[in-house]
């Protein structure tokens, strides 16, 4: 963004620009909103107030008020139920009382107080903080009386000194009565001793009545203690008129008794003034009298208390209420003013912004249109102006380049037709050369077959004259060996100009199957045995180190490229041997497969070297004229090991001898296992195998199908020697229709001989009828196309296998000793 | 005991509402009333001896305690006891029973000692006649090693005639003072106590009683009084208040219940002078005669005291305008 410069001289920042519109814009409905927010906050505010006092003063005013109250109740319940049943239990509720309700919730009030508004309520409660006081004090003496003694005046009265006073009264009447008993007999002593019971009969009844008035005060019984009292005294009286009787003793005594008898009556008086004006227990009387109507005045202005403070709660939960409506309506209508206002101004704004914007994005409109043709008016001062004026320039830039563009285009169509003059000019090229390609290909295949078709029929009748002395002396059949040597080497020849033809064509394809190198080596040792026996050499086979068994390459051509080099080094070799050794150097971390093949040869200079692998080109001259040859073997086993996947060195000394390594791709096959070196695998000087006799193939009929008829007459006398009954026919038709008709007569043949190559019905299509006539048993293809894809094709028409003209007479017996013993094979194995 | 509980409180507490309500005499009348008292305590002193002779009974041991600073409220209240406990001995002896003089009035700051001695003399009289010896009349009364010929009789040397006058009678009663009437006394003390913490807005007037604990003997209680005292006497002392010195003169080995009760009212007079002077109104407490008590029951409840006295300590601390100024409640 900075590396945009500056509208040509248009300030684009600043309160003119187009930023400072927006912010102005911006800013407009942000302080609208502030406003609307301000004035929510600020209700809010005082809501919040309301709603704090609402919770943490009146709410907790109210509900330690009401646990006073139900503290001083409880503590009231539990003191009464202490007087009545003397339970510690009910000493513990109402000190639980205290402690856990009044004095916990008296302090939170005296806290909360420090808030009331109301100095009224403030002193209420000190004047009821200092009443609990007064009451909490009480309770505690009332519950310390309440089960003592001093709890009932008159009983404590009654136990303490009118029961011993009694007592002692009793005993001195018990005195007076024992020391008196000593003469029954005189009237007069009998006369006190009555009057004594009397008057211990007499306290007897004092007490009981004074216990009965402790059970249940009743009038009467005052009255009739009076009674008693009075009558104890005038027996009292009597005695002592008559204490003349009475022993010194018993007058002290009885003058005791009468001094006691007046406390007695006060006493006994007292005791029934107090349990009368006691009817009640102490602690009842000052539960009753004092703590109770503290209590309740106490509760009382809790009461009051309660009530000031509801209301005051009313007020702020009203408060609290229209605050909240206040809020609610109020952020209602600041939203739906704001929304208005906030429209309203991005209306206005957008317009002044946008108007230009939208002029701008129709001129682009009509410029991408090509419509444009004068320069926008720029209207504003800002972005938009400055960027107005960057589209007018852009405008004449776009028109100037447009200009350039058409004059371009009209350059580029004459270009055009030009290359198209040429491209047509080339595809005829092309096709020409295609056409001259397939020419040569037809060619180089007619080629191979009209050479090849030829030289079977020489080579054939050639052996045919060495092999079976048809000529009869040694002349002749020195003239018949000519004629093979020369057809073999014309046959070579042939294949060596194929061969590079088509690899130089790309037509040459190379195979990848499974197939053992150390028995291809075997193979190339064999063939050229003989040879190398025949000059003297001696042709050893070596493998170094272990070799897998199984390898993926193409074993044709490989054994092709051995043959070559081993074959030149046996024929550039006058004396010592020639060695093929083997080996995989890189074990089997690597797919690495080498072949050396090592002669004491007369070598090559490096010069020669250089050239060597150059087509049609040997050593020197002298060495054609010597040894012969065409000079593509090399070049065309390069060739192959270059298509392998590697190459051929060589390295030599002129005088001592040549070493070619052949180098290739051969990837151990899986399963594959390596070997050692084997005892077979060292051969040194053996000599040529012994020559197999031919198969026979007596008994066997058979049809050879055969257009040229130098071939029919050969093959047919190869296969009549080798004993087979044989028929001829000269195209495909014949031969379908020789065939129909000896299996129509059950004579049908074991193997049909077909040639491929035949005008009319050629082999394949005769082949394509017999298979859908039904016939089952083996078709030999013959064919002197030596092209790649020619075995398949022949499979593929339904034959079983094929014979690759010029015939190779055992190779042929062979083929066909196989394919009927295989046929065989399978006719028993069927059910 | 009393014949009357209410009587013997109202006496006991009259006398101490008067005690304020009257401006003092003169110094000169004073002393001449205080010698003459002196000389009056002592005929009683020599006049219970004579009854105690005649009942056959030991001679009461000094307590092992010293007294100085004695007031004139406290020989009153001392006085006061000494009719209390020669009312008690005369209803022994099947003596009428007789109200104290001031029943209603309590005549502590008045110093007027010549009703209860009349009282305590009349008491005296009607023993000697239950005795039998009304008609003999003790020695004259002479100075004692208490005081020094020839000079003006203190008020310490008053107190302690009287304390000792009391201690005698102690040794005349069929029934002696049991732990029950030091409970009560000591209960006494715990209402003047609660008086006294009543102004101060956050003073618990009454703490839980602590623990109850077994085997506790009359010695016991009195070391835990002479606690108290202590605690009283320095609370008194920081806020330059005369009170009456009570110091242990050698171990405390063993006590009788008699002697704890009269500390306890020692004690209790004590209380009930500052009472007078924080308060400006007589304690009117309904007091209580309680059961069968054990030295245990009355060392809790003096425990329950020396909390309240401790309490009363912390907030005197807290206000140094007590006793003068009633607190309010803020």
């Amino acid at each position: 963004m900075n590396d945009v410069p500056k509208a040509q001289g248009v300030a684009t920042t600043g309160r003119r620009g187009l930023v400072g519109k927006l912010v102005r814009s911006h800013m407009a409905v942000a302080a609208l909103g502030v406003a609307v927010l301000v004035l929510s906050l600020a209700t809010q505010f005082w809501l919040h107030v309301h709603a704090r006092r609402l919770t943490e003063l009146r709410q907790p005013t109210l509900r330690a008020t009401d646990r006073v109250a139900m503290g001083l109740q409880r503590s009231l319940a539990s003191l009464r139920a202490w007087i009545l049943l003397g339970d510690s239990a009910y000493q513990r509720a109402r000190n639980s009382a205290w402690r856990d309700d009044i004095d916990p919730a008296m302090q939170d009030l005296r806290r909360l107080s420090a808030q009331w508004e109301d100095q009224t309520d403030v002193r209420q409660l000190n004047d009821i903080h200092q009443k609990l006081r007064d009451l909490h004090e009480r309770q505690w003496w009332i519950e310390n009386v309440a089960h003592e003694l001093g709890n009932n005046p008159s009983r404590q009265l009654q136990s303490e000194r009118l029961e011993p006073l009694a007592k002692e009264l009793d005993e001195a009447i018990d005195f007076l009565i024992a020391t008196g008993a000593d003469a029954p007999s005189d009237p007069q002593v009998l006369r006190i001793q009555l009057m004594l019971r009397e008057l211990r009969g007499g306290l007897a009844r004092m007490r009981f009545l004074v216990d009965r008035f402790m059970l249940s005060p009743g009038r009467r019984d005052r009255e009739r203690l009076e009674e008693t009292w009075s009558e104890l005294v005038r027996n009292t009286h009597e005695l002592r008129r008559r204490e003349g009787m009475l022993d010194p003793p018993q007058r002290e005594t009885l003058a005791w008794f009468e001094s006691q008898l007046n406390r007695l009556h006060v006493v006994s008086l007292e005791v029934l003034q107090l349990r009368r004006r006691d009817d009640w227990s102490q602690a009842s009387y000052e539960l009753s009298t004092f703590a109770a109507p503290l209590a309740q005045r106490i509760a009382n202005q809790l009461d009051e208390l309660a009530v000031s403070q509801t209301q005051r709660l009313k007020r702020d939960a009203e408060t609290v209420k229209w605050l909240c409506l206040i809020s609610v309506a109020g952020g209602c209508c600041g939203i739906v003013l704001m929304v208005a206002a906030s429209i309203a101004l991005a209306v206005r704004n957008s317009s002044r912004i946008a108007g230009p914007l939208r002029n701008l994005s129709r001129a682009t409109q009509q410029l991408s249109e090509g419509r444009l043709a004068g320069d926008l008016p720029v209207e504003s001062d800002d972005e938009v102006g400055a960027l107005v004026r960057a589209f007018n320039e852009m405008r004449r830039q776009l028109a100037r380049a447009d200009r350039t563009r058409k004059q371009q285009e009209e350059e580029l169509a004459a270009f055009a037709e030009e290359t198209s003059a040429i491209n047509e000019a080339l595809n005829d090229a092309l096709g020409r050369a295609e056409t001259a390609k397939q020419a040569k290909d037809r060619f180089l295949a007619g080629m191979s077959h009209e050479l090849r078709t030829p030289l079977t029929a020489i080579l054939g009748f050639a052996e045919m004259l060495e092999d079976d002395h048809l000529v009869g002396d040694e002349s002749g059949r020195e003239a018949a060996r000519t004629i093979r040597r020369n057809g073999e080497h014309l046959l070579i020849l042939i294949n060596d100009i194929l061969d590079l033809s088509k690899i130089e064509a790309g037509k040459m394809q190379m195979e990848r199957i499974d197939c053992s190198p150390r028995e291809i080596a075997r193979d190339v040792i064999d063939l050229l045995n003989g040879r190398a026996a025949g000059k003297g050499l001696h042709l050893d086979f070596e493998v170094a180190g272990e070799l897998p068994s199984l390898v993926l390459t193409d074993p044709t051509r490989l054994r092709q490229i051995l043959l070559n080099l081993v074959g030149n080094a046996v024929k550039f070799t006058e004396a010592g041997s020639v060695r093929l050794r083997t080996s995989f150097p890189n074990g089997r971390s690597s797919d690495l497969l080498l072949f050396e093949v090592i002669d004491t040869g007369i070598g090559i200079s490096p010069e020669q070297q250089q050239r060597l692998f150059q087509s049609f080109s040997q050593a020197d001259s002298s060495t054609t004229r010597k040894f012969g040859g065409t000079g593509l073997g090399l070049a065309i086993s390069l060739r192959l090991a270059e298509m392998m996947g590697g190459g051929i060195t060589v390295s030599s000394t002129p005088g001592q001898g040549s070493t070619f390594t052949v180098s290739l791709r051969a990837e151990p096959s899986e399963g594959a296992v390596y070997v050692a070196e084997q005892p077979a695998d060292v051969e040194r000087g053996a000599a040529p195998p012994p020559r197999r006799n031919a198969p026979s193939l007596a008994g066997l009929r058979m049809l050879l199908v055969e257009d040229g008829p130098d071939n029919r007459r050969l093959i047919s006398l190869i296969l009549r020697k080798a004993g087979a009954e044989v028929d001829l026919a000269d195209d495909g038709q014949l031969g379908y229709n020789a065939v129909m008709e000896a299996t129509g007569e059950a004579r049908p043949y074991d193997v049909v001989l077909m040639d491929m190559q035949m005008p009319n019905v050629d082999g394949y299509q005769a082949t394509r009828m017999l298979r859908a006539a039904g016939y089952d048993r083996p078709i030999l293809a013959l064919t002197a196309n030596a092209m790649l894809g020619e075995s398949q094709k022949c499979v593929a028409a339904g034959c079983d296998d094929y014979a690759a003209k010029p015939i190779d007479r055992e190779k042929l017996l062979k083929q066909i000793a196989g394919l009927v013993d295989h046929n065989r094979a399978v006719a028993t194995s069927r059910p | 005991m009393f014949a009357n509980n209410r009587l013997a409180v109202a006496t006991l507490f009259g006398g101490l509402v008067a005690s304020y309500i009257c401006s003092a005499s003169d110094e000169a009348t004073s002393d001449e009333r205080r010698d003459e008292a002196y000389l009056r305590v002592q005929r009683l002193r020599a006049e219970i001896d004579l009854l105690r002779v005649e009942m056959g009974c030991e001679r009461a041991k000094p307590l092992p305690l010293h007294f100085a600073n004695a007031s004139r409220h406290d020989v009153h209240y001392q006085v006061r006891i000494l009719v209390e406990k020669l009312q008690r001995l005369a209803e022994e002896w099947g003596q009428e029973v007789v109200p104290a003089p001031n029943d209603d009035l309590y005549d502590a700051q008045q110093r007027e000692l010549s009703p209860l001695l009349d009282a305590a003399q009349r008491r005296v009289e009607s023993l000697k006649a239950a005795v039998g010896v009304e008609h003999v009349s003790p020695p004259a009364p002479h100075v004692t090693g208490e005081h020094v010929a020839g000079e003006q009789v203190t008020e310490d040397e008053l107190f302690e005639a009287v304390v000792a006058a009391n201690r005698q009678i102690n040794r005349l009663f069929d029934a002696a003072f049991a732990p029950r009437d030091v409970y009560r006394q000591v209960t006494v003390c715990v209402a003047y106590a609660s008086s006294l913490l009543a102004p101060f807005p956050s003073a618990t007037r009454i703490p839980p009683e602590p623990a109850f604990e077994h085997a506790k003997r009359p010695t016991d209680v009195f070391r835990r009084l002479l606690e108290c005292y202590d605690i009283l006497h320095g609370t008194c002392a920081r806020r330059r208040i005369s009170i009456l010195e009570i110091r242990a003169e050698g171990p405390i080995d063993s006590v009788a219940p008699s002697e704890v009760y009269d500390l306890a009212g020692l004690l209790a007079s004590q209380l009930a002078r500052l009472d007078g002077l924080v308060n400006h109104q007589p304690t009117t407490r309904c007091w209580y005669t309680p059961g069968r008590k054990l030295p245990s029951h009355v060392f809790q409840r003096v425990g329950l005291l020396e909390r309240q006295l401790l309490e009363l300590d912390a907030h005197v601390d807290d206000n140094p305008q007590w006793p003068n100024l009633r607190l309010q409640l803020p």
